[in-house]
């Protein structure tokens, strides 16, 4: 009976704990499930790293958010899990993350590209399991809000650069266009410039930022 | 020699009455005074009115003159009454009279009147005979209307000068000026005053003995007298002389033919007596030159009776004389020589040189004996009588000499005046240069005053502006941080929150099947943990609901920002104000001017107070916005120095806001400033 090795990544311990018991206590048909935990950042990262000398953990589930937002701290786990693909490749990233919007996900999947990403309200215990076994196959799994973020971009032949991306991002979060600038480094004409090419592109005639927002969620943008 | 001098006489008479024809003047300003003149005039003429009242009435008339204080009016008063020569009989007054009339039209610079009151002395020579003396005031009273160009007046003293000088025997230069005079009654076709210049000429010519040309004069004469509404005795006046002309001339029918003309003149008999008597007396000269007696003695008895009772010595004379003539025609040399002494006598008791000298001639011819006698006299009386027309002559030629000099003495002085005006014309160049140069700059420095004015303003402007632009920053910080906050909040939902619930469902749902002594305490304390969930999620709703109640004041946050600002740690600084009140419905030009004085006050304390403390109050009772700020600091006294311009600031604040306020301060008693605003709260929220 093989036995497969993940690493579980969450501030939150009792996520972990949580992450720990389903799984071990799951029935799998042909491999048991050992689920290590770590608590914070620096654990992970340090589990890793040695996971890569000793046994590589099969999968690794990483939180995004692994400090409390007061910390400011900017680590997320997505630096995880690029230390993760650097460090032990063969090992599967899986995000488990109550980020379901489009635009964190796509960013995942840029910098990333990890095999699974699960979004923690839809995590239940069938799902972790379906979630393992699907990994554990090599298979990418996505639990279904992810995989409607990932679809909708995917359906849409609009390519929009990086810059582009990061001002309607700032623009949804309710950043001032002046603000904007100097958060993605350029000049405020430049913003201004791209937002009224993006408002073009999304075909955003009478427009104010909300409605270039909300039409650049609905196409899977946001 | 010309045989009816006596006619001359007359028509001289005739010609000084003309002259006192001056143009009228304007007398309508002082009626009652002038009134008075001419009352007295005319009352001094009545013949009942005895001598000494005629002087009072004279003297009366002077002194009223005398005692007026006006100057033109005195002048005027003065020009009267040297016209009025008959009235003012005494003649040192009337010199004294002239001489003011003359001085004070000379002060008042009416030039007209001046010439009138020469022409008025001129003429009251000319009465005293004095010729030389009013040949120069014609003269002076000529230059002054030529200088007016006073053509009816220059015409009239022409005329009289000619006629003064005819009297001298200077009968060309008499002959001259009359021509002159009547090229200017030409002029302004004044047919009268042609007609007696015609007339001069007449009678010049026939002194001349040019009778031919001298009939043409008088006929042309007789023309524009004709012309006018003239009286018969004019116009038989000068048929008398036309046919004294024509018995000089030796056409004794056609003279007799005037003579009888003249005698038949309606009423002349009545109305001049003396004309008569003479046109009698010419027509029996006539007859007798005729050699035609018949009747001829009863018209020299006649001519002798009426001018013997006219008193008319020197026409009486000449009848005498011809009526001798007419002796001795009839050969009574006797009775001949009786008639040409009787006109000797007259002729010497007038004083006619010329009736005495044809009389000495004739005597000579009829008392042969006597001749050598009458010649010495003739011949003596003729030529003191010519050296006295040549002295006479040389004198007014001397006179018409100063006169010219005179003239280029004006001209020079003329020029001298120009240039004088030329030198005023420059001053008042210079002194319209300065106003003007004294108005540029005072509208420089009102201009730069208001520019000045102006860049306050704007200064002020852009100090409101940038306050504005504080508040509006002031504001965004607000929505930032409530953005902020949001973002926080919402973090703190889907972080901390969810991520506890999550990991409680997690335990749970790991282990709901186990239930171990381990499994049971995980469990409890995933319970433990919704129970802080739960907790969490109260106080996140708590502070929801706490940051949705409070209000968010721009304007006092500003003020509270601003002093809280302040880099001098040793100064405290204290702020009261309600916070129920709204501060931000305030008007912003309220909320951006109290900031500016806050500002200023605020800044003045830290500089000058030399303060440890500073306090802002607000607060508000009905319509009025009550600012108080205080200091402790050294304090300055208030009525003393001028005005800073932290002061000069605040008034010009407050006064846009219609507002009032007060300084409260003392040497070391710190300083207390307040503002009473009146509110007008926005209508907009």
């Amino acid at each position: 009976m093989n036995t497969v090795r993940i690493l579980a990544v969450d501030d939150h311990e009792m996520t972990a704990l949580g992450y720990k018991y389903i799984l071990e206590d799951a029935d799998f048909t042909d491999f048991n499930v050992k689920v290590e935990i770590a608590t914070s950042f620096e654990k992970g990262k340090s589990n890793i790293e040695n996971s890569k000398r000793a046994i590589p953990y099969d999968v690794i589930l990483l939180d995004i958010q692994l400090f409390s937002p007061e910390s400011k701290d900017p680590r997320t786990g997505i630096d995880l899990g690029i230390v993760a693909r650097a460090e032990v490749p063969n090992s599967k990233v899986v995000f488990m993350s109550s980020y379901s919007d489009n635009y964190r996900i796509n960013n995942i999947f840029k910098t990333v590209n990890p095999d699974g990403y699960m979004v923690k309200s839809e995590i239940d215990e069938l799902s972790l399991k379906t979630m393992v076994e699907t990994i554990v196959k090599n298979s990418p799994y996505y639990t279904a809000s992810a995989l409607s973020a990932i679809r909708r971009r995917m359906s849409t032949d609009i390519v929009i650069d990086e810059q582009d991306q990061k001002i309607l991002y700032h623009l949804s979060q309710g950043i001032h266009t002046r603000d904007i600038a100097p958060l993605i480094g350029s000049a405020n004409t430049t913003v201004e410039a791209r937002k009224r090419q993006l408002k073009a592109l999304f075909d955003v005639k009478n427009g104010n930022d909300l409605a270039l927002i909300n039409e650049a969620k609905t196409r899977g943008f946001l | 020699m010309n045989k009816s001098y006596f006619y001359i006489i007359i028509l001289f008479l005739l010609c000084l009455s003309c002259s006192k024809t001056k143009p009228e003047k304007a007398i309508q300003e002082t009626p009652t005074a002038i009134d008075s003149i001419s009352v007295w005039a005319s009352e001094s003429n009545k013949p009942e009115i005895k001598q000494e009242d005629k002087l009072a009435l004279q003297l009366k008339a002077f002194n009223l003159a005398k005692n007026t204080g006006n100057d033109s009016l005195k002048a005027l008063y003065f020009s009267n009454l040297s016209y009025n020569t008959n009235f003012i009989t005494d003649s040192l007054l009337f010199r004294k009279i002239n001489k003011q009339a003359i001085l004070l039209n000379q002060r008042i610079k009416d030039s007209s009147a001046i010439g009138n009151a020469y022409w008025d002395l001129a003429f009251f020579f000319e009465r005293y005979n004095v010729k030389d003396s009013a040949f120069y005031n014609y003269s002076e009273a000529l230059d002054i209307f030529n200088y007016n160009d006073d053509k009816s007046s220059i015409g009239q003293l022409h005329l009289n000068i000619a006629t003064i000088q005819m009297k001298i025997k200077d009968y060309t230069v008499s002959e001259a000026n009359a021509v002159k005079a009547i090229e200017k009654f030409k002029f302004i076709k004044d047919d009268k005053k042609l007609s007696r210049g015609y007339n001069l000429l007449g009678i010049l010519l026939n002194d001349l003995e040019e009778y031919d040309k001298s009939l043409s004069y008088y006929k042309e004469s007789l023309f524009y007298l004709k012309k006018t509404p003239s009286s018969n005795i004019e116009e038989a006046t000068l048929i008398n002389n036309i046919g004294v002309t024509y018995r000089n001339n030796e056409q004794y029918l056609k003279a007799i033919e005037n003579f009888e003309d003249v005698l038949r003149t309606n009423n002349l008999f009545v109305k001049n007596p003396s004309l008569y008597a003479k046109a009698l007396s010419n027509l029996a000269t006539s007859k007798l030159y005729n050699k035609d007696t018949v009747d001829v003695e009863n018209l020299f008895i006649k001519a002798i009776e009426i001018k013997r009772k006219e008193n008319d010595l020197g026409s009486l004379s000449s009848s005498y004389y011809n009526y001798a003539e007419y002796k001795a025609f009839a050969k009574d040399t006797l009775n001949a020589v009786i008639k040409a002494k009787e006109s000797e006598r007259l002729a010497y008791a007038v004083n006619s040189n010329e009736q005495l000298l044809k009389t000495w001639q004739y005597l000579a011819i009829l008392e042969k004996e006597n001749a050598t006698e009458y010649f010495i006299k003739f011949t003596a009386l003729n030529d003191s009588l010519q050296r006295e027309d040549r002295k006479q002559q040389n004198k007014f030629a001397r006179i018409r000499f100063e006169t010219d000099e005179f003239i280029a003495e004006n001209l020079e002085l003329e020029s001298e005046k120009e240039v004088l005006s030329k030198q005023k014309q420059m001053w008042i160049g210079i002194a319209t240069g300065f106003f003007l140069l004294g108005l540029s700059i005072y509208i420089i420095i009102n201009q730069r005053a208001k520019n000045q004015k102006l860049r306050f303003d704007q200064q002020q402007q852009a100090n409101n502006q940038e306050i504005f632009n504080l508040m509006l920053t002031q504001k965004q910080k607000v929505d930032e941080v409530k953005r902020l906050e949001q973002k926080r909040i919402s973090e703190e939902l889907h972080d901390g929150v969810l991520g506890k619930m999550l990991g409680a469902r997690m335990i749970l749902t790991g282990l709901n099947k186990r239930s171990t002594d381990e499994a049971i305490q995980e469990k409890s304390k995933a319970i433990g943990s919704l129970q802080e969930i739960e907790n969490e999620i109260r106080s996140i709703s708590h502070e929801l609901s706490h940051s949705a109640y409070q209000k968010i004041n721009n304007f006092t946050d500003s003020v509270e920002t601003l002093l809280a600002n302040n880099k001098n740690a040793n100064i405290k600084t204290i702020f009261h104000f309600n916070e129920d009140e709204n501060w931000d419905s305030l008007a912003g030009d309220i909320k951006i001017n109290v900031y500016r004085i806050i500002q200023e006050t605020f800044q003045n304390a830290i500089k000058h107070a030399n303060c440890t403390y500073f306090e802002v109050t607000f607060y508000r009772n009905d319509a009025i916005f009550n600012v108080i700020m205080s200091d402790n600091g050294i304090g300055y006294n208030v009525n003393k120095g001028k005005k800073g311009i932290g002061i000069r600031n605040i008034t010009s604040r407050i006064d846009k806001l219609n507002g009032t306020f007060h300084i409260d301060s003392s040497a070391g008693q710190g300083t207390t400033i307040s503002l009473n605003i009146p509110v007008k709260i926005e209508s907009k929220k």
